[in-house]
């Protein structure tokens, strides 16, 4: 039955390993040993590991090597080894154990991942940052009452997608870090998308708030409707970049998304009971095109006017109070 | 010759006649003019100056009520106190006001007062009469300014006198009196050099002869029964005339509501480089109510641009739209002592010709009295891809009943050609 030894970083993470179809095998810095460390603090012949027979574990015997051998943190010179235990010699860190070390069953593979794989086409990640481009132009160019040119045009639109590549760039390089596959095309996809819908959504905004009178209510509503879609664009960049935990997904995908909430809401829940002279409404027009509801009456109109007073009244009485 | 020389004998005479008639009216009746004080009671000092006099031998004496509003506000805070021609100091009682007429009526001890009172008029002066407002401007002591009565100012709701003479702050308060004395005014505002405006006889005869003592703790409600009279007399006599209109780009507007409200027209056609054509017309009515610092009503606005552009795409147009009406002031002046925030409503109505506006209605209340409301309204029209009539309308001070009444009106007033 054949050793395995491997060479451990600092957090536990396998740096490399080795298997020895050897009864007994030498480590030490030396170059005639079977695993050999470039290490200062370990000696030339540093440790033997030996098989015991009817046994899982193996046998570590220090050869009265400078700086001795800890196993687990503790000092020792001779021990019973597995796939349990990390030994350190010098700054060096080691795990030694047996071929026939059960490993853990293999993960299932999710559904959701063989679903997403249309994601990492180049063709799509190309067309959906050309709508993207198309979307933040056309909002720039239809929100301005001066001249603009096509290289102003192209000047905001191309800063603003450079800007959103922070985003995907940053966690393909996390997922590299993290020893995964970047999934880059996939990460710009999901940016595309998400910026997509953030835009459309804008759009249903000013078309709902135009059209109907219940504008504070539709601006919660899609606020609503952008917290969710960001709540479901974080949890698919960690999905792509990481393989952690559902439970360590959700829950980083709702700290990030409460952040992000604190962040918006914060202006709505202070300054509230601040005096301001001039009135604050919501006043979007759009082309009679966009016009999808009947209008009111003016009757109808000023007649709903008394909710308005109602609500004064009971305002001037809380201030009363 | 002889009437040339007639006519410079006359204008010296007349000259010397009137140096004459201000000496007297001085040495006269100054011992029945004062100086008003408010006077801070924490630190004891003087906050702010105006001036008054004496019209009976019970010791009434008639001053401005923005003179004194301090005290109205917070009579715990102020006390008022005059100062005579002789350097003597006294407390005063405030006994009534008029906001309306911007007019209060004090009580000095009898006892402190010495010569003559000023005798109320029988009638107005006739136009071209010299007049003289006598104050107190700059705490530099009484003075005496002559000048001509010209009638009661045209197309004003508050009937007010238009003096030809400088009045200046401190002389507030002041009587206006004619050649015998008698008083035929209170000074009250300037409208810039050697234009004044007094309130006329009538007003103080009103004040004078109600004899009516107001309570401290009634005062709200005392100011409260006379802006709710004030603005109801106001909304009626804007409704009850039906209103003249005038073209305005493809709209056809409210031209002039009311005699007492004026207008101006304007437009950007001279303007280069803007992408689109505006034309507008702007009514005020011009007078406010002063409350006190703080708080001016009785303010009235209207006004309406047509905008259209052959420049700018219908997404454009619509865009710039949406700016022009995001943000609007309110029409007066108010702290957050006496008014809520505004609370608005919003929606796209339609009116009785067929007008499809985007309207968004405002209001909010004001704290110290029931039912007074600043009413503040403004639209875009949605009929054209690329022109819209913005209409716009601000009230302060008015009930809620008067607000519906007046927006159903002005909603309903724009057309189409």
């Amino acid at each position: 039955m054949a050793i395995v030894v491997e060479v451990l970083s600092r957090s536990g993470k396998v740096l490399s390993y080795q298997a020895f179809e050897k009864e007994i095998i030498s480590i030490g810095r030396a170059y005639d040993n079977d695993v050999r460390i470039d290490d200062p603090y370990v000696g030339p012949e540093h440790l033997v590991i030996g098989s015991e027979e009817d046994s899982n574990s193996l046998v570590l015997t220090d050869v009265n090597s400078l700086n001795g051998v800890k196993i687990n943190g503790v000092q020792g010179s001779k021990a019973l080894v597995g796939f349990d235990d990390t030994i350190t010699i010098g700054r060096t860190r080691l795990r030694v154990f047996k071929s026939n070390q059960k490993v853990i069953p293999a993960v299932v593979l999710s559904k959701l991942e063989e679903k997403m794989e249309w994601l990492s086409m180049r063709r799509v990640c190309a067309l959906l940052a050309l709508v993207f481009i198309g979307l933040v132009s056309a909002n720039f160019y239809f929100n301005s009452i001066v001249e603009v040119n096509i290289s102003q045009v192209m000047k905001v639109s191309l800063s603003a997608t450079a800007a959103a590549c922070i985003w995907p760039l940053c966690f393909a390089l996390l997922s590299i870090l993290a020893k995964k596959e970047a999934h880059i095309v996939t990460q710009f996809n999901l940016l595309w998308l998400f910026l997509i819908s953030h835009e459309l959504l804008s759009y249903l905004q000013a078309l709902l708030q135009f059209n109907l009178s219940s504008v504070q209510f539709i601006y919660w509503f899609i606020l609503l409707l952008k917290g969710t879609l960001f709540f479901a664009f974080l949890w698919f960049t960690l999905f792509i970049a990481f393989h952690q935990s559902k439970a360590m997904r959700n829950g980083i995908s709702i700290a990030g998304t409460a952040l992000l909430a604190m962040y918006v809401l914060a202006p709505h829940f202070f300054n509230t009971q601040n005096f301001v002279a001039a009135p604050r409404y919501t006043s979007q027009v759009l082309s009679p095109i966009f016009r999808i509801t009947t209008p009111e009456s003016t009757e109808e109109f000023v007649e709903r006017s008394d909710n308005l007073i109602q609500g004064l009244k009971q305002e001037v009485e809380k201030d009363k109070k | 010759m002889l009437r040339i020389i007639i006519f410079i004998s006359l204008l010296f005479s007349q000259h010397a006649f009137s140096q004459q008639t201000a000496q007297n009216l001085f040495s006269q009746y100054r011992s029945s003019l004062y100086q008003i004080q408010m006077i801070d009671k924490e630190s004891g000092n003087k906050s702010s100056i105006g001036s008054g006099f004496r019209v009976s031998e019970n010791g009434d004496i008639i001053s401005n009520y923005h003179v004194i509003s301090d005290f109205v506000y917070f009579p715990d805070k102020y006390r008022i106190q005059y100062l005579d021609s002789n350097g003597n100091t006294g407390s005063l009682q405030l006994k009534n006001f008029d906001v309306i007429n911007d007019l209060s009526l004090l009580q000095i001890d009898p006892a402190q007062t010495s010569g003559l009172p000023f005798k109320l008029a029988e009638n107005l002066p006739l136009q071209g009469s010299n007049i003289y407002s006598l104050g107190n401007p700059h705490d530099l002591g009484m003075i005496v300014v002559p000048g001509t009565y010209n009638g009661l100012k045209k197309n004003s709701f508050y009937q007010r006198i238009h003096f030809t003479g400088s009045i200046n702050p401190g002389m507030s308060g002041g009587p206006a009196v004619n050649g015998l004395g008698q008083i035929v005014g209170v000074n009250v505002a300037t409208a810039g050099n050697q234009i004044g405006f007094l309130i006329p006889l009538p007003k103080v005869k009103a004040l004078f002869n109600s004899q009516l003592e107001i309570n401290a703790e009634d005062y709200k409600s005392h100011m409260q029964k006379q802006l709710q009279q004030n603005q109801s007399k106001l909304i009626t006599a804007i409704l009850s005339k039906p209103w003249s209109h005038a073209p305005l780009g493809k709209a056809s507007v409210p031209e002039r509501i009311s005699d007492f409200i004026s207008c101006w027209g304007g437009s950007n056609a001279s303007e280069k480089d803007v992408k689109f054509l505006s034309v507008s017309s702007r009514c005020r009515i011009g007078e406010a109510i002063f409350l006190n610092g703080r708080l001016q009503t009785g303010e009235i606005e209207i006004e309406f641009e047509w905008l259209t552009s052959e420049q700018l795409n219908t997404f454009q147009f619509h865009n710039f739209l949406t700016q022009k009406i995001a943000f609007t002031r309110p029409g007066n002046q108010a702290g957050k002592n006496d008014v809520t925030n505004y609370r608005c409503q919003q929606d796209i109505v339609s009116n009785q010709h067929q007008v499809s506006q985007k309207s968004v209605l405002c209001a909010r209340a004001y704290k110290d009295f029931d039912d007074l409301y600043d009413v503040l309204f403004i639209s875009a029209s949605n009929d054209f891809a690329d022109g819209s009539l913005i209409s716009h309308f601000t009230l302060a001070g008015v009930s809620a009943d008067s607000m519906k009444q007046f927006s159903n009106q002005f909603m309903d007033s724009m057309s189409w050609q």
